[in-house]
């Protein structure tokens, strides 16, 4: 007998399908997995044996042989245990064949006969769908995030009876119905709000043009100046998710399973702050078996590294290609995957090992100590951030103003502005906003009258301004005249530029 | 062997460590010239009793090892010079002090002595106030032709130097290493101006590492080269204040910033100016110590060019008082948005107004 399944699997973000294929025949009793599964593939034997067991269905005693079709590429996860027991039990005749044809199976097995969620099952039914598979079986968990996709009839599933009782047509199957756009529409609000940052004024504007033009931003200052919590107000700030782009950030988080019923679609941008201690396979993805890294769950938003340079160096390098590309690639023997990984990086660090220098005498970093620490920062890491702003140790007399700061909501409808005319303006470029202008777009996008250009040149003069700041200045004055509404650069937008970029300058030591 | 003049047997001399200064002149008095010394039998050094036996036999072995070709090949390779007394560039000043080196490796051009020179000297660890003050006196000093000397270290030596090379002006860097060793190596670009803008000294053999023991040395050269020394920031036990020390020995003027009585970096300041040194209130104070009369228009740096300032601006700069005050403290004191705030802020700074300090503060221009 031989029965043949519909399953999927995953390479990056994306499903692709896999024909799990039962054969049972005459011989000595075995149970064989074929078509490169890794360990948790072949553990499914004895998962499924006791499951099938468990469910009250008695397990051949034969030779059965498991084909995971195309069987050139490594198999991976727990996925496959409902297709193969699917499999076995069409062959012993416990279900019928038929009623699986046009139906993707996907789930684990518990030894009792339950069925438990597995990972990556948005990407999988959307693949689907495009091989013309119009109904899918998934674990219970997984029944909303299978819902998202539009056209598919999905069966949730809890335990291995029910999926038999639906296919024998024993029990009603009530496709899971979602109302994505209900979902959608609920709140796309953060839980923080930049009212509540009192005093800052300088660098909560800082903040506000690096969101308009999705620069990266570097902040520096002391501790207890409240650089982290301005940091986990950013993405209030940021103009709502599309539809598209909510897909696109729940797709990555369906892979890397942190998608479960309650929270089905992604519809907040994320905030991302890994700890310092983090490895390089686990901030831009990789692994054995390659998994996204926070570089990819911060797609489309905000990763927020705290005390930068505490991170370890070869991390921060590895930073460089994403920041550059947007996109992680990831190269193993056996296939490469890629990762989408459009995110504003946010960074904080203090002025030196202690954290007070130039702010308290506190401070007894000897300067070699200092500039070790300064260090540990490369200047082509440094190069990708656009904005660099200190913010200082907040008082007693700021703190205790009764003056709430302007809220998210008002600045998020400038933000927004801005990114509309970024769009309108870039529609024929392969770019959406200022920061990923290139140098010879710059000269296009960027052009300065006689006054602008002089002040330029003073600035330079008499500022200390190295060089490489000249494009970022220009990038960041583009920006500030967006949220200005201006077509043009003018002076006032150049003078502004300039406070951005305290770490170009050599300031008296 | 014959063709080696006696200023190649002082360099020679004086590389020998371990030897106090005046011990190798009392040598060069008992044996006539250096280059006697050279040639005296190892017998009649230790008979001499100028020195104990272990340093004499040092002396005598470095008679074998040392390769004076070698020497003049790295002099000549460097582009420096060894100068003695008497040569017409070692500085008379320095003739004056006691215990003054032999000679001196120079790397650069010695500045004529027709001016004087003033020592500006202070801790590594710099205050904002200490920077600014710092900066804008050795501009001055420069700009009415006055010799900065100062010692290359970081800090207050550094911003001396680099005030002086700013203003045009010439400056001397007394080093504590080899003249080829950069050390700190961060002034590597500081060392290769203050060539071009003066010169480098050093009483250290070529490839001398920086030696703790070797900075009280140096100090007591920079005393010697100036008529006044000023310390602008110094802790309570810094090495400027050997400097200091060395400088009154010499009987030549010491001067002393004074700083906040709170001030952990100006604490040894203050004590100076507590045990009798002049304080310095401004360049004048330190001209005058000089006896040197100059119309205020000669102090160029100090020259305030008053730009008209907008309405704005002006009332952005009212807020900026001669104490640091952050941005943040600023917006909220003027009452601007962030927005306008930043950019005033810009367009002072480019005229001059006001400086940018580090820790987010700006200040009014000295």
């Amino acid at each position: 007998m031989l029965a043949k399944i519909n399953s999927g699997a995953l390479s990056g973000i994306d499903g692709y399908g896999v024909s799990v294929e039962v054969d049972i025949c005459q011989g000595l009793p075995s149970f064989d997995i074929v078509g490169l599964p890794d360990n948790a593939v072949k553990e499914a034997k004895e998962r499924v044996r006791t499951a099938v067991r468990n469910s009250g269905f008695e397990f051949p005693v034969k030779k059965i042989t498991v084909n995971l079709a195309p069987a050139n590429t490594k198999k991976e996860g727990p996925a496959f245990d409902l297709p193969i027991a699917a499999g076995i039990l069409a062959c012993i005749g416990a279900i019928k064949e038929e009623s699986l044809s046009g139906s993707i199976v996907l789930g684990e097995l518990s030894l009792d006969g339950g069925i438990r969620p597995v990972d990556g099952v948005l990407p999988m039914i959307y693949s689907a769908l495009e091989r013309g598979i119009k109904r899918c079986f998934v674990p219970f968990e997984n029944s909303h995030e299978a819902a998202l996709v539009k056209g598919m009839e999905v069966i949730a599933l809890r335990s291995v009876d029910e999926f038999a009782e639906i296919l024998n047509g024993e029990r009603e199957a009530k496709p899971v119905i979602l109302d994505v756009d209900a979902l959608f529409a609920d709140s796309h609000n953060c839980d923080y709000d930049f009212a509540d940052v009192k005093g800052q004024e300088n660098v909560k504007r800082a903040l506000e043009i690096a969101a308009a033009g999705m620069h990266n931003v570097l902040m520096s200052g002391p501790p207890g100046s409240g650089k982290t919590m301005m940091a986990k107000r950013l993405p209030s700030i940021l103009p709502d998710l599309t539809f598209e782009e909510s897909i696109e950030i729940t797709k990555i988080y369906s892979v890397s399973g942190l998608i479960r019923n309650k929270s089905a679609l992604i519809t907040r941008r994320p905030f991302r702050a890994p700890h310092h201690t983090i490895s390089g396979a686990a901030m831009v993805g990789g692994g054995r078996v390659p998994k996204p890294g926070e570089v990819s769950l911060a797609h489309n938003a905000v990763l927020f590294l705290d005390e930068l340079p505490e991170f370890h160096r070869d991390v921060l390098e590895e930073l460089r290609q994403p920041l550059e590309d947007g996109v992680v690639n990831i190269v193993r023997v056996n296939g490469n995957v890629s990762y989408p990984a459009d995110f504003m990086l946010v960074a904080s660090m203090n002025p030196c090992p202690c954290g007070y220098y130039g702010y308290s005498d506190k401070c007894t970093c000897t300067p070699n100590k200092i500039s070790r620490y300064m260090n540990k920062i490369s200047g082509p890491l440094l190069d990708r951030i656009d904005i660099q702003v200190e913010a200082g140790p907040v008082d007693y007399k700021s703190l205790s103003k009764d003056r709430r700061g302007e809220s998210s909501a008002e600045i998020k409808k400038r933000v927004t502005r801005a990114h509309d005319i970024q769009r309108e303006r870039y529609k024929n470029e392969s770019i959406l906003f200022n920061s990923q202008l290139t140098p010879a777009a710059i000269e296009k996008y960027c052009p300065l009258g006689d006054i602008e250009r002089t002040v330029l040149k003073n600035a330079f003069d008499t500022l200390n301004l190295s060089a490489r700041a000249y494009h970022k200045l220009l990038k960041l004055a583009r920006t500030i005249a967006d949220l200005d509404g201006s077509a043009d650069i003018l002076v006032n937008h150049i003078a502004e530029a300039i406070q951005l970029r305290n770490l170009d300058r050599t300031l008296l030591h | 062997m014959a063709d080696y003049s006696e200023k190649n047997y002082i360099m020679w001399l004086s590389s020998v460590m371990g030897i106090p200064v005046d011990v190798r002149r009392a040598l060069i008095e008992h044996f006539g010239s250096a280059e006697e010394v050279w040639r005296a039998k190892a017998k009649d050094i230790v008979n001499s009793e100028i020195l104990s036996e272990n340093r004499a036999d040092m002396l005598i072995y470095s008679r074998g090892a040392y390769d004076i070709d070698r020497e003049l090949d790295k002099l000549y390779r460097l582009g420096a010079d060894f100068i003695v007394p008497g040569d017409g560039i070692y500085p008379v000043q320095l003739t004056a002090m006691h215990e003054a080196p032999l000679g001196l490796y120079m790397l650069g051009n010695m500045p004529s002595d027709t001016m004087p020179m003033v020592s500006i000297v202070g801790s590594r660890r710099v205050s904002d106030y200490g920077a600014m003050v710092c900066t804008k006196t050795a501009g001055e000093l420069a700009g009415c032709g006055i010799t900065v000397v100062s010692g290359m270290a970081m800090g207050i030596d550094a911003l001396a130097h680099k005030g002086a090379i700013d203003a045009g002006g010439k400056t001397i860097a007394v080093l504590g290493t080899g003249i080829d060793v950069c050390y700190p190596s961060v002034n590597r670009n500081l060392y290769n101006e203050i060539i071009s803008a003066g010169c480098l000294l050093s009483e250290f053999p070529f490839g001398t590492a920086p030696n703790k023991f070797n900075f009280p040395y140096r100090n007591r050269i920079i005393a010697g080269l100036s008529k006044v020394t000023v310390v602008v920031e110094a802790a309570e036990k810094s090495g400027s204040l050997i400097t200091a020390m060395s400088a009154i020995e010499n009987s030549r003027t010491v001067m002393a910033v004074p700083g906040n009585i709170t001030s952990a970096l100006s604490r040894g300041c203050n004590e100076l100016i507590k045990n009798g040194c002049a304080p310095v209130t401004c360049t004048e104070d330190i001209l005058e110590a000089l006896d040197i009369r100059l119309n205020k228009k000669d102090l160029k740096n100090s020259e305030k060019i008053l730009i008209p300032l907008a309405e704005d601006e002006k009332m952005l700069y009212d807020c900026i008082g001669y104490e640091p005050i952050t941005v943040d403290e600023l917006i909220s004191r003027s009452d601007m948005d962030a927005k306008e705030a930043m950019c005033l802020l810009t367009m002072l700074e480019l005229k001059g107004c006001i400086r940018r300090l580090s820790g987010q503060k700006v200040v009014r221009s000295l």
